[in-house]
């Protein structure tokens, strides 16, 4: 368990230089996170699970490797919104909202039971 | 000799139909829950398993006097056409049953998990809300993903929106939801409703479902938080939602949770509460007892 919340940490630091930096290599993304004090290779595989999740497209200049977001994270937030407010049937069972939205008649009503605690 | 499957039929009938009406209708669950969801589920468990018997009866009672008798001399007696039909319907009703149970669990499954990695690819946290991963969009929105690896997911919208006092009863609610593990409460409901979807009494039972669940972690949250302070919440994140085509349908579930909260009615007595479970329980044993009938000639 711990070693998975690691990697997704990892995992998440690397897209976070590459959101930041556009097209990086390898060795670019140990360097920026040096302070992390991990292998080159480490932040290698990294990028590559992440290439494999089709987060990032791997390309070949000169003779290394580049890594490019398939997507920007606001392009991430967005799909993410559309999936917990979209309307597929198994939404219900699959995330639990706190509220949904309500029609204005019903937000009146809301209202006024408020302004009646108050 | 089909009179016990047309009873059995009527006793169905009062399940899916009568009882889901008139348990929509009443008030009491609104005062304890818990026990209208033991007697929703119940309600499911013994209809599924009333429709099934219901057809095996007919399919059985011209090869012996009890089910035991017809089920040893199956082999050895000519049934005819409808009895054979019903057979087939029997055994058809119990494969799309568990079929379905299967395929919506996966399709829920699927969805929660690829939700939850775009999750926990964008999302923030913040030390003073350890529980809740913060995703920076405008609308405001809160939602749980339940499950073995569950988040508490807010938008930057509803921290906006919300106080702070707002935003932990919010908190505590969508965890009432994880630690409760709702989600296999709802799954059944899901599946029974993809399988009937067109019976009333189905979809009643999952609109009760949902809004019971939601009460139960209301419950929860207003032990740590004033009942107001959630009730403003409420409000808020459900009158501030981009309605978003259709997704009112679970307006009126937010109306009835706020007035509840505002004006919170008398938990059911023990005397009541014995009764309910003990409904429950004789709705379970509705299926067991038409097995005992015998079938008559």
């Amino acid at each position: 368990m711990r070693v998975v919340t690691r990697l997704g940490d990892l995992e998440r630091a690397a897209m976070d230089v590459v959101w930041e930096h556009g097209a990086v290599t390898g060795r670019q993304v140990a360097e920026r996170l040096a302070d992390r004090d991990l292998a080159y290779t480490t932040w290698l595989t990294v990028l590559t699970r992440l290439e494999r999740k089709g987060l990032l497209r791997r390309d070949r200049q000169g003779r290394a490797h580049t890594y490019t977001a398939i997507a920007s994270r606001e392009d991430h937030i967005a799909v993410l919104m559309r999936q917990a407010l979209g309307q597929a049937d198994d939404r219900e069972a699959a995330l639990q909202h706190f509220a949904r939205s309500v029609s204005p008649a019903e937000a009146q009503a809301l209202r006024r039971a408020l302004e009646d605690l108050a | 000799m089909l009179w016990e499957a047309a009873a059995l039929g009527l006793v169905l009938l009062v399940l899916a139909v009568v009882v889901p009406d008139r348990l929509a209708r009443a008030t009491w669950p609104r005062r304890a829950p818990a026990y209208a969801l033991l007697l929703w589920q119940s309600l499911g468990l013994a209809g599924g398993l009333l429709a099934v018997e219901a057809a095996a009866t007919v399919a059985l009672a011209p090869a012996g006097r009890t089910h035991a008798a017809a089920l040893r001399s199956l082999g050895s007696v000519s049934l005819p056409w409808w009895s054979i039909a019903a057979g087939l319907l029997a055994v058809g009703l119990v494969v799309r049953l568990l079929s379905v149970l299967l395929a919506s669990t996966a399709r829920t499954l699927r969805a929660r998990r690829r939700n939850r990695v775009l999750v926990d690819l964008v999302a923030t946290r913040n030390p003073l809300l350890a529980k809740a991963y913060l995703v920076d969009h405008d609308v405001p929105l809160a939602y749980c993903l339940p499950g073995l690896r569950p988040r508490v997911v807010l938008s930057r919208g509803a921290l906006d929106l919300l106080r702070e006092d707002e935003v932990r009863a919010v908190l505590a609610h969508e965890t009432a939801h994880v630690d409760q593990r709702h989600d296999l409460v709802v799954l059944p409901f899901v599946a029974l409703g993809a399988t009937f979807p067109r019976l009333a009494g189905v979809r009643l039972a999952r609109q009760q479902v949902a809004l019971l669940i939601e009460m139960l972690a209301d419950d929860r949250a207003v032990r740590r938080y004033p009942r107001a302070v959630l009730a403003r919440a409420l409000y808020k994140v459900g009158a501030a939602q981009v309605p978003a085509g259709g997704l009112g349908a679970g307006g009126d579930g937010v109306l009835l949770r706020a007035q509840r909260l505002v004006t919170p009615p008398a938990s059911l007595g023990g005397v009541s509460r014995t009764a309910v479970v003990l409904v429950a329980g004789l709705v379970l044993a509705l299926p067991m007892l038409g097995l005992l009938l015998p079938l008559a000639a």
